[in-house]
């Protein structure tokens, strides 16, 4: 498997027809040059992000996990997990492979119950078989020391499983301990979120809503991380955490944006929201000065979240219709100016739009009117 | 972007125990390339690509087995998967242009922003995208991603046959594009970036 092209892959057989191609070969190479540019730009958050997900295989979770939230007891029965398994196998043949990869994965198992990193149900299952050795009960109630329903309620009510009364479950009171509904939610948790406005002055905050439901019904006392990757960035950072409502509820308010963001919510133990997305309008304001003489006008433009370098167009208003006289980029102070004649323009209503680019929307200014 | 089996293993080997700087150097050697095949493909957005695809790879590292060749591919399976998705999400949630006829502007490049005496990344990658789809993404894979016709072929669902006969007309493609054969005359990279005489010929299977 030797080859001499670049980047260690072996292209097939092309045909002997074609001669020596040097243009391509260069192209070729080009292709697999090292990095360039900002390709490595996020390498600091991809360490970030590694640090946050990096889950170890299961039958070595034997310390706290940091996946998302996930923040989990060390597990002391891996040990004794072990020391079971040897007990367990019978010593011969492929029934000893049997037990033996049967005991494994049972000491993963237990592991990660302990640790109660497992999905809620699963986890829930996990309790009942393994309550004597201290697996925890599904996730809610560490989540949130506030939240409604104890732990024995809700090993309890395991015959509500799958049937959960988002009110039964925020009232104890209600007499739902020994109702078909009043068991923890289970089934897949769906996590939704919506922002309340996709798009948002720059250098404010946005807000998003989350529902989240597991087995469709309302899943309270849930804590949620929101992860944001500004524009530019490789890397999700949680930036915000909150605990879901009886209603299984949370709305985030993001910190202030001065660029596009996506956002998603996780729980920490692998569900996510689709990707929200949220876009910033810079400001754009546009002040029209009188020439001396009047020859010639100027349209001063200045923004706020706008970058060097973003491209602008000056805009007149023609039988209703904004029509782009010219496009220039804004400088090192983002702004620019537009000289424009004065007699060509008289009584004519001009406005900068700023066009959008990966970090912002796009923006309009207010309009100016050329004195007749 | 040479290969560097035997020392990506190492980092992958490492990587997989939950080693930081196992993981920053495998992505420090193939974030580039997977930036690059993404944008090959037609990804508007390959930066959060990339990062959905590196935090699926994350997330998953633990139930991964392999060397460093499985790794590239099981990447590169998911790059592309995530692309689909976000073309998907994007077709289905069209943007709305906010100054129509503007937008085009913003993505120009201005001619003495352009490299003159060689070949950039960016144009390169620019050259590549401008075949058919099915070519562009045959060639890419085959020398961005380095990956064989076998995983190719996999990857794609075509055999091995319509994976070579694409990647054969999708290199001549390139070859008689005006742009590549320029290259010839203007190429100032160093020897060991162009390998001197790399021809057709020298592109074949070599096992």
């Amino acid at each position: 498997m030797t080859s001499d092209f670049p980047g260690g892959s072996r292209p097939d057989d092309l045909g002997a027809d074609l001669g020596p191609e040097p243009g391509l070969a260069q192209l070729i190479a080009t292709l697999n040059s090292g990095p360039v540019g900002n390709e490595l730009a996020g390498e600091q958050d991809a360490v970030t992000m590694f640090r946050a997900n990096f889950r170890p295989p299961l039958s070595d979770r034997t310390a706290p996990i940091a996946v998302g939230l996930a923040e989990a007891p060390a597990p002391a029965g891996t040990r004794r997990m072990r020391r079971q398994r040897r007990l367990w196998s019978p010593g011969f043949g492929r029934l000893r492979v049997i037990g033996v990869s049967a005991a494994i994965m049972l000491g993963g198992f237990a592991a990660a119950a302990y640790a109660a990193v497992l999905p809620a149900p699963v986890q829930h299952l996990a309790h009942d078989a393994l309550h004597f050795v201290g697996v925890p009960d599904t996730h809610h109630g560490q989540a949130s020391g506030g939240h409604h329903l104890s732990s024995s309620q809700q090993s309890g009510s395991r015959n509500g499983r799958g049937h959960h009364s988002p009110g039964g479950h925020a009232s104890p009171s209600a007499g739902s301990g020994s109702s078909p509904g009043s068991g923890a939610p289970t089934g897949p948790i769906a996590l939704s979120a919506q922002a309340v406005a996709s798009r948002i002055t720059a250098g404010t905050a946005a807000t998003i809503n989350v529902q989240v439901t597991a087995g469709g019904m309302a899943d309270p006392g849930l804590t949620l991380g929101l992860a944001e990757r500004a524009a530019g960035a490789s890397g999700w950072q949680i930036v915000e955490r909150a605990t879901t409502s009886s209603q299984g509820q949370v709305t985030f308010t993001t910190p202030d944006l001065d660029t596009n963001a996506r956002f998603r919510v996780t729980d920490g133990q692998g569900q996510l929201s689709p990707v929200v997305v949220v876009r910033v309008v810079p400001t754009v304001v546009v002040n029209l000065t009188l020439g001396p003489h009047g020859v010639d006008d100027y349209v001063a433009v200045s923004t706020q979240f706008a970058r060097a370098g973003d491209v602008v167009a000056l805009q007149v208003m023609q039988d209703g219709n904004w029509v782009t006289l010219r496009t220039r980029r804004l400088n090192a102070s983002d702004a620019v100016t537009f000289t424009i004649s004065a007699s060509s323009q008289q009584g004519n209503t001009l406005r900068v739009a700023l066009l959008p680019t990966r970090f912002h929307a796009g923006a309009v200014s207010n309009s100016v009117t050329v004195p007749a | 972007m040479a290969s560097e089996t035997g020392v990506l293993d190492a980092a992958l080997a490492r990587a997989s125990a939950g080693d930081e700087a196992g993981f920053l150097q495998l992505w420090r050697a193939l974030q580039p390339p997977l930036l690059r095949f993404l944008r090959v493909i037609g990804c508007d957005d390959p930066d959060d690509v990339a990062s959905e695809t590196w935090l699926q790879v994350v997330r998953d590292l633990h139930r991964f087995s392999g060397g460093e060749e499985d790794f590239r591919r099981w990447l590169f399976t998911i790059g592309r998967h995530r692309a689909i998705d976000a073309a998907r999400a994007r077709s289905r949630r069209p943007a709305t242009p906010v100054s129509t006829g503007l937008e085009v502007l913003a993505d120009s490049h201005l001619v003495e922003d352009q490299v003159l005496d060689g070949i950039s990344v960016e144009r390169a990658v620019g050259l590549l995208a401008g075949l058919s789809r099915d070519q562009a993404e045959v060639v890419a894979l085959r020398i961005i991603a380095g990956l064989d016709t076998p995983d190719v072929a996999r990857m794609l669902g075509k055999s091995a046959g319509a994976v070579r006969v694409a990647l054969h007309r999708g290199l001549r493609t390139l070859a008689d594009n005006p742009s590549v054969r320029a290259l010839a005359d203007v190429s100032r990279l160093p020897s060991s970036a162009a390998p001197a005489g790399l021809s057709f010929q020298t592109l074949e299977e070599v096992d």
